[in-house]
């Protein structure tokens, strides 16, 4: 039987501020299941990483309110936690990468240090102990020379050393989830492809749960098992990968795809989606899409379709679906 | 059009070097070289890609094409004038016939400036515009670039990064340049924003026939857009030429690992990826022969200490690498 690591329902994470309500988060639903890899699309702005921080109990001192029906982590309710109990938590049962490494890491701290620090908060071993496992961890990722790179401080490693890093980091204490919050946006492409295919490959390996947060379809293609596309607070298309790709269903997946370059293209315009996201304090009526969708209806500006569960099992929030399947 | 006159950037043996700190008093100088040997010929009116990984040169080499820095050796010819030799008023006229936009919009725009000072500025610095005749040129401008009136006194905050480089874009076109250098313009914006800005870029190519140096890490889209391109590599171009051959035929061994490296959102394709090894070796003291030695899957032993030459291939395809040509 499957283990469901993060089973979180109907959450909602709202910022009140002096000029009105932002409703960043609006009843999503996510599960990931060990040794499953859940990707979580979307544009800038449109909740990805707020989910994220969410379901780590990260947005304490933000001012924002969270809700949820459910949120549990390997069963255990992460709502009911003290905050003492989830810095226990956190690190060792989750544990998170972040985007940009250098401001991830302590400039004035050699990464050993840092790595020493994870094993001796949870483990309890002495700080000897601390380094043999500090240097196993970094020969795990793949840094030439851990002994050696052990006393280097973030700034004499390279960008993609210093991902490594961080991913040393996020499976030192062998978590049950991964959340890794675009992982290699600031890299290079070869070095894009080295760290991706080390996520991957310990992912894999180590049979872990990870939820990969990235605006880049790219980059999720060949690594997440499930996909979830958000657009302003929702999600508007849950489906395998492959057949996310085969086939996507709301306008706005298939314009997030058809807006990738590829390789396979002829020289010419690309496919593009006209305007940005809407201001989250003041939404659009009806589906939210609404205003940049070329197939949109009056339908569509009134009413917010629900997210439907197709008989093939996909997920997709749409009004155009909806009365495609309808018997 | 003659041969003189089809080609409007040309580099020439160019190099350029920054001296870096010495270790003692009375050592040696060092020096990092940042672009050795770049000869490239950039045509009226197409879109030039310029590929590498960060830290290879290709600011460098658009800086040093814009007059920006004094080459440490060879030239740079900008409509046949060599742009170093000339007096600093001839250049000062020169200077607004090229125009740059940059990676990081959020950055790159005064935040104390409204749209209507940001866009206005090179006509101010120019000179012999009125206000009014400013403001009409300055709004002319924002519509063509897909902004509006009303956004002519908001400040570059109010806008996402897409609309801040629309600006910047407005900024870099309104006093109509021939030759626009992109560096990097859509690597610090989202997926979905790029498809927006490359239309853009292409729309005003098209209706202003300005020429491009178009520098990006991204294959994919360089294959999209381009016309000619060249990879450059710590400092050297490693292959150049017609971008249609280029990746039609890819020779040179760090090319073939960039054009693997480019993600494929194809479900069905397997490729195989190259990945390679290490990261890029320091341009302080670069290898001797050919400088992707340290990484090449197909390196010998005497790539280490004999160095390549650009050669042509076939018309127009230049490969700097001796086992593939």
């Amino acid at each position: 039987m499957s283990e469901r690591v993060l089973d979180i329902r109907n959450l909602k994470v709202v910022f009140p501020n002096e000029l009105g309500i932002i409703r960043a988060v609006e009843g999503i639903d996510l599960e990931i299941e060990k040794g499953k890899c859940v990707a979580l699309v979307g544009e800038s702005g449109c909740g990805k990483s707020v989910t994220s921080l969410a379901s780590m109990k990260l947005l304490g001192n933000s001012g924002a309110i969270v809700r949820a029906d459910k949120m549990e982590l390997c069963g255990t309710d992460i709502r009911e936690l003290s905050d003492k109990d989830m810095q226990d938590f956190r690190g060792k049962r989750i544990s998170m990468i972040f985007q940009d490494a250098l401001s991830a890491l302590n400039p004035v701290m050699t990464i050993g240090k840092q790595l020493d620090e994870i094993f001796i908060r949870h483990f309890n071993v002495s700080k000897k102990e601390a380094k043999e496992h500090s240097i196993e961890a970094l020969k795990l990722v793949g840094v030439p020379d851990p002994a050696v790179r052990y006393k280097a401080y973030p700034h004499e490693l390279s960008g993609g050393m210093r991902q490594r890093v961080l991913i040393a980091m996020a499976f030192a204490c062998n978590p049950d989830l991964i959340i890794a919050d675009e992982p290699t946006t600031a890299l290079d492409v070869t070095i894009q492809a080295q760290v991706l295919d080390l996520l991957s490959d310990l992912q894999k390996s180590h049979h872990k749960a990870l939820l990969l947060i990235t605006h880049d379809f790219s980059v999720v293609v060949h690594m997440a098992d499930e996909i979830c596309v958000m657009y302003s607070g929702k999600i508007v298309e849950k489906a395998p990968a492959k057949e996310l790709f085969r086939e996507p269903l709301h306008p706005y997946t298939k314009g997030l795809i058809g807006s990738v370059a590829k390789m396979e293209d002829k020289k010419g315009k690309f496919i593009q989606i006209p305007d940005s996201l809407p201001n989250p304090m003041n939404k659009p009526s009806g589906c939210y899409f609404h205003p940049r969708c070329a197939c949109a209806t009056e339908k569509c500006k009134t009413y917010m379709p629900p997210l439907r569960t197709l008989e093939n099992g996909r997920q997709v929030r749409c009004w155009i679906q909806e009365e495609a399947h309808e018997p | 059009m003659s041969h003189k006159n089809k080609i409007l950037v040309e580099s020439s043996g160019l190099c350029v070097n920054f001296p870096v700190k010495k270790d003692a008093l009375f050592s040696k100088p060092k020096y990092l070289q940042a672009a050795t040997d770049v000869s490239i010929q950039i045509h009226r009116g197409e879109t030039f890609g310029l590929v590498g990984e960060s830290g290879c040169g290709k600011s460098t080499f658009a800086n040093a094409t814009l007059g920006l820095l004094k080459p440490s050796a060879g030239k740079v010819l900008f409509d046949g004038q060599d742009i170093n030799e000339l007096p600093t008023q001839q250049f000062r006229e020169m200077r607004k016939r090229m125009q740059k936009i940059f990676q990081d919009p959020g950055s790159s725009l005064n935040p104390r400036f409204t749209v209507f000072e940001l866009i206005a500025e090179p006509l101010v610095i120019r000179g012999g515009y009125t206000l009014s005749q400013q403001k009409e040129m300055v709004v002319r401008m924002l519509e063509s670039v897909g902004l509006s009136e009303a956004d002519l006194y908001r400040y570059p905050s109010d806008f996402s990064g897409g609309q801040q480089q629309r600006i910047a874009i407005a900024r870099a076109l309104i006093l109509r340049p021939e030759y626009l250098v992109c560096d990097e313009p859509v690597s610090a914006l989202d997926v979905s924003v790029h498809a927006q800005i490359l239309n853009l870029l292409m729309d005003m190519q098209k209706k202003m026939g300005i020429t491009y140096l178009f520098i990006s890490h991204n294959l994919a889209v360089v294959k999209k857009i381009c016309d000619r391109m060249a990879i450059m590599y710590l400092g050297k171009v490693v292959e150049y030429g017609d971008s249609e051959k280029i990746f039609a035929n890819p020779l040179h061994p760090y090319t073939k690992a960039l054009i693997s490296a480019v993600l494929s959102i194809d479900v069905n394709s397997d490729q195989k990826r190259i990945t390679l090894k290490g990261d890029v070796s320091s341009p302080i003291n670069p290898p001797v022969g050919c400088r992707f030695c340290k990484r090449c899957p197909a390196a010998r032993a005497d790539c280490e200490t004999e160095e390549c030459k650009l050669t042509e291939v076939e018309p127009d395809h230049f490969v700097a690498c001796r086992f593939c040509c």
